[in-house]
């Protein structure tokens, strides 16, 4: 029987326990929340640089271009040598020069064409004539050109083949004028003429001097077309000319001859070579790119031919998929994924990688080959050498890198009630990168992500908490990160059940207790504290209510103007942020105000200040001693409005009186500053397109920090670089709180007034 | 279509020609000087929009869909919730659009009274238009539970 007690017992404690061990499991879990420790995978972009060198050899050509094979590189160095270089080198050779008559000159109604004989004992390349010649007259639509044409033996005169042509230049009014042909002629041995002929619009004449006194070549003939062909042709009085010839010197030294290369807009010599015909050019610590993937350099004077051999180095500089994997209690793994294609010879890659990252890995196809002799780790930067980079092959680059501290402002506190909204604040360690804000509830089910650049010391985060969301603690993963560090902390809140009456300021609770306690439990100490709560209650009502009638108050605001009484000038006026008014809307209301009694509207007159229902709109007018301020609303205007609108008008009365008084029409520049009146008593910025104007001396506290921060996503959303107050305020509704912090960063001018033009 | 909140057409001075609200329970009550001068200040966020672009912008917890009409400049703009689907939600917005042009090509210098007569039967349109479309997603959503 004892022992049968003794085992009941045992069964009992065990049992005891039991129980006891799973409320203390419950316990713990309930304190520590149920979100086991997460990690998050954060995709990067990381710098990598690739260089190549490019060599190759291009015969007999007079400039260069080098393939690149992709127009992402830049050249950094460039080595050229050149051989076999032929110079083509110009030479004058003056047929006739001495002018003694000019009487031979086309026209617009005789001579159409004039030629003049040459010949050639060799093949010859001619880039150029001068011809001896006289404008007079001339006009823009003439057409005159300078040709080499064939020879016409039997006639001695041009034949219908040219071999090159130019419009003619005369930039020298009388005398020599050289002709430059587009690309050298190369002319065979034998007879040619050359000719001037063309279409003369008006009085114009083109002279061509002759010499039929003394010519050097008495022998060559000369031609004409009077508009009929060829023919007339004599000898004994030929033109004026010299042809500019090109000698083919071959092997020269490229100094001798001044050969330069222009690359990238800059002009570079080339020099002198060990043998004949050679030279070189080595340029080093430049960087440019190219258009396209040509690397197209020109030879001054495009008068060589040459051989090439050439050596660049080329760098690109280009962004590489990475990402780095955040967990708590461990050192962050960063990855890089470089997409690597070789091109050109000798191709390699240099990764720059920080200081404080460690156990940094290249996997090649899934196979670390850290180890071999084509990985190089160097301080901080790492290299893939030549031998080891081909197509098609998985590259991966790993490391690890240790936690780096930053601090969270806690400041709102860890408890919240449903309903209400979650804050924190999270100060990155250095001002750039990202924060990423997870919340989880109770059971680990993610609540909300969130990914906010760092742009200022402190970043915020905000949660609106449903009311009907569940109770319990709720941690939020705080993720820090930028290209070379990461960091991860977390947080639990507490989330409570909102109390039953909301009606009560919540910082009237505390003063209720003391008082309750302070008093005891009279009667008279509970009906004081009943009456001072009530009228903390009316007066919060009050502030609400004044605050609910500004806010609808400035967004009715149409329109503001301001006349001279005398001239009926409108010195001033304002298009609100509504529709644009009709003018003949305001013409209409002073017309019935003159015309006709008008019926006012509530029958109630304030000051000297008049409310008026005015078709659609309900019209205020004030009236003063030297000018009349009308507004126009789209809903009746409260107390207050009315109120301001005559302190308004008071202080335009004090500071522009005495203009008004004196204001006789003309410019009305001088009231411009009068809105700045009205900002100050109506606040109309608030109606207005706003800016952000970031300012470190103003100090910010949590909510306008973050109505700021919300401000800011509604202007990247809405790709504006503007927003409107009441794209801040949640389903169109009347929120007090936002309300009074627009108006808050308005007048810490952190949110400012911008002029925009919609209809542009 | 209980993603849908409102649909509202403006015209280039920011008046609002045509209001809509998809009464849905629950909905809070809208504040009408708010809405009015919202539904101004949305014009700016569709001042680059082309002919026939829809636009999507998120604000406050809302999307809100956009598209303009060449001729008259006119805004039409669908308020939803965010979980709704552009795919779903702009086919809607220009259906509305067109249905407008439809209706009202030929007929904006008509007396007030047929205005708003047009106005009213365009409006059963815009109803037609949306539960039309939210019939379609009951099917697609039944089908694709049978799948």
């Amino acid at each position: 029987m004892g022992h049968l007690i003794e085992k009941k017992n045992i069964i009992i404690s065990i049992l005891f326990l039991s129980i006891f061990s799973l409320i203390l499991f419950h316990y713990i879990n309930s304190s520590c929340g149920m979100v086991s420790t997460k990690s998050l995978l954060i995709p990067l972009n990381y710098q990598i640089l690739e260089s190549s060198d490019k060599q190759g050899e291009i015969n007999n050509i007079s400039s260069i271009d080098i393939d690149l094979e992709s127009s992402k590189w830049s050249i950094t160095d460039i080595e050229m040598n050149f051989t076999n270089i032929e110079y083509f080198e110009p030479d004058i050779y003056t047929i006739e020069d001495i002018p003694i008559k000019d009487d031979l000159f086309l026209d617009k109604h005789n001579v159409k064409g004039l030629g003049v004989q040459f010949n050639l004992n060799d093949t010859t390349t001619i880039s150029g004539v001068y011809l001896y010649i006289k404008a007079l007259v001339p006009h823009t639509l003439d057409e005159i050109n300078v040709q080499i044409r064939g020879y016409n033996s039997s006639i001695n005169a041009p034949n219908i083949t040219t071999y090159g042509e130019i419009e003619l230049n005369y930039t020298i009014a009388d005398g020599w004028n050289y002709q430059n042909f587009a690309s050298p002629i190369s002319l065979s041995k034998g007879n040619y003429f050359l000719v001037m002929e063309g279409y003369v619009h008006a009085a114009g004449e083109y002279h061509w001097y002759y010499n039929d006194l003394n010519p050097t070549n008495p022998d060559l003939y000369i031609s004409k077309n009077n508009g009929y062909g060829w023919g007339n042709s004599t000898q004994g009085s030929p033109f004026l000319y010299k042809l500019v010839q090109e000698i083919n010197r071959k092997n020269v030294y490229p100094e001798e001859v001044n050969m330069t290369a222009i690359i990238n807009g800059n002009y570079h010599k080339i020099l002198n070579g060990s043998q004949n015909g050679s030279g070189y050019l080595i340029l080093s610590g430049i960087e440019f790119s190219t258009p396209n993937e040509i690397l197209h350099i020109l030879i001054k004077n495009n008068r060589f031919l040459f051989n090439l051999s050439y050596y660049l180095k080329l760098k690109n500089q280009f962004l590489s998929d990475a990402f780095v994997n955040i967990t708590e209690n461990e050192d962050n793994f960063w990855k890089i994924v470089p997409d690597l294609n070789r091109c050109n010879y000798n191709y390699s890659v240099r990764i720059e990688l920080p200081n404080h990252w460690y156990n940094v890995s290249v996997f090649k196809d899934d196979i670390n080959i850290t180890a071999s002799e084509s990985i190089v780790i160097n301080g901080n930067l790492l290299f893939i050498l030549n031998d080891t980079i081909h197509d098609d092959v998985n590259w991966e680059i790993t490391a690890n890198s240790p936690k780096i501290d930053f601090n969270i402002d806690l400041s709102r506190g860890t408890e919240f009630q449903l309903g209400k909204e979650l804050v924190l604040s999270a100060i990155a360690p250095t001002r750039e990168g990202n924060f990423t804000f997870i919340l989880y509830n109770e059971l680990g089910a993610e609540l909300d992500k969130k990914t906010i650049p760092v742009t200022s010391d402190e970043t915020l985060y905000s949660f609106n908490i449903s009311s009907t969301a569940s109770l319990g603690n709720w941690t939020a993963y705080i993720y820090w990160n930028n290209d070379n560090d990461a960091s991860v902390k977390s947080q639990i809140f507490t989330i409570v059940p909102a109390p039953h009456s909301s009606d009560t300021p919540p910082d009237i609770i505390p003063i209720l207790i003391l008082a309750i306690v302070i008093g005891g439990a009279s009667v008279g100490g509970s009906f004081t504290v009943y009456q001072a709560v009530k009228r903390q209650k009316r007066k919060g009502e009050i502030k609400l209510k004044k605050l609910s009638n500004k806010f609808k108050d400035i967004l009715s605001l149409n329109y503001l103007m301001i006349s001279d009484n005398k001239s009926g000038v409108n010195v001033y006026e304002q298009v609100f942020a509504r529709k644009t008014i009709d003018p003949s809307l305001i013409s209409g209301f002073l017309d019935a105000i003159r015309n006709f009694g008008v019926e006012l509207t509530g029958s109630y007159r304030k000051s000297e200040t008049l409310t008026l229902d005015y078709e659609d709109s309900v019209i205020l007018m004030h009236e003063a001693e030297y000018f009349r301020l009308i507004i126009v609303m789209s809903e009746k205007p409260s107390d207050e409005l009315i109120n301001s609108i005559t302190n308004l008008a008071r202080d335009i009365e004090d500071r522009y009186g005495n203009m008004l008084r004196e204001f006789k029409g003309g410019k009305v520049t001088q009231f411009a500053g009068i809105s700045e009146l009205i900002e100050l008593h109506l606040n109309v910025s608030f109606t207005l397109a706003l800016k952000i104007v970031f300012d470190k001396k103003v100090k910010l506290n949590p909510t306008e920090k973050l109505v700021v921060q919300k401000a800011s996503e509604i202007m990247k959303q809405t790709n504006l670089d503007y927003f409107y107050s009441t794209f801040l305020m949640t389903d169109q509704q009347f929120d007090p709180e936002m309300t009074k912090t627009i108006f808050d960063l308005i007048n810490k001018k952190v949110f400012q007034p911008i002029s925009l033009n919609l209809e542009e | 279509m209980k993603e849908i909140i409102w649909i509202y057409i403006i015209d280039s001075s920011g008046a609002t020609i045509f209001g809509y609200d998809n009464y849905v329970k629950g909905n809070s009550e809208v504040n009408h000087t708010l809405l009015s001068h919202f539904i101004y200040a949305l014009q700016s966020v569709a001042k680059n929009m082309g002919e026939d672009e829809t636009k999507e912008v998120e604000i406050n917890k809302n999307k809100f869909f956009l598209i303009k009409e060449k001729l008259t400049s006119y805004l039409f703009i669908i308020k939803t919730k965010l979980n709704a689907k552009p795919e779903v939600i702009s086919p809607i917005l220009t259906k509305i659009k067109e249905k407008f042009v439809e209706k009202f090509t030929g007929h904006f210098t008509l007396p007030v009274q047929d205005k708003i007569e047009l106005l009213r039967s365009f409006k059963e349109d815009v109803k037609r238009i949306i539960e039309g479309k939210n019939n379609l997603s009951s099917l697609i959503e039944s089908l694709s539970k049978i799948n």
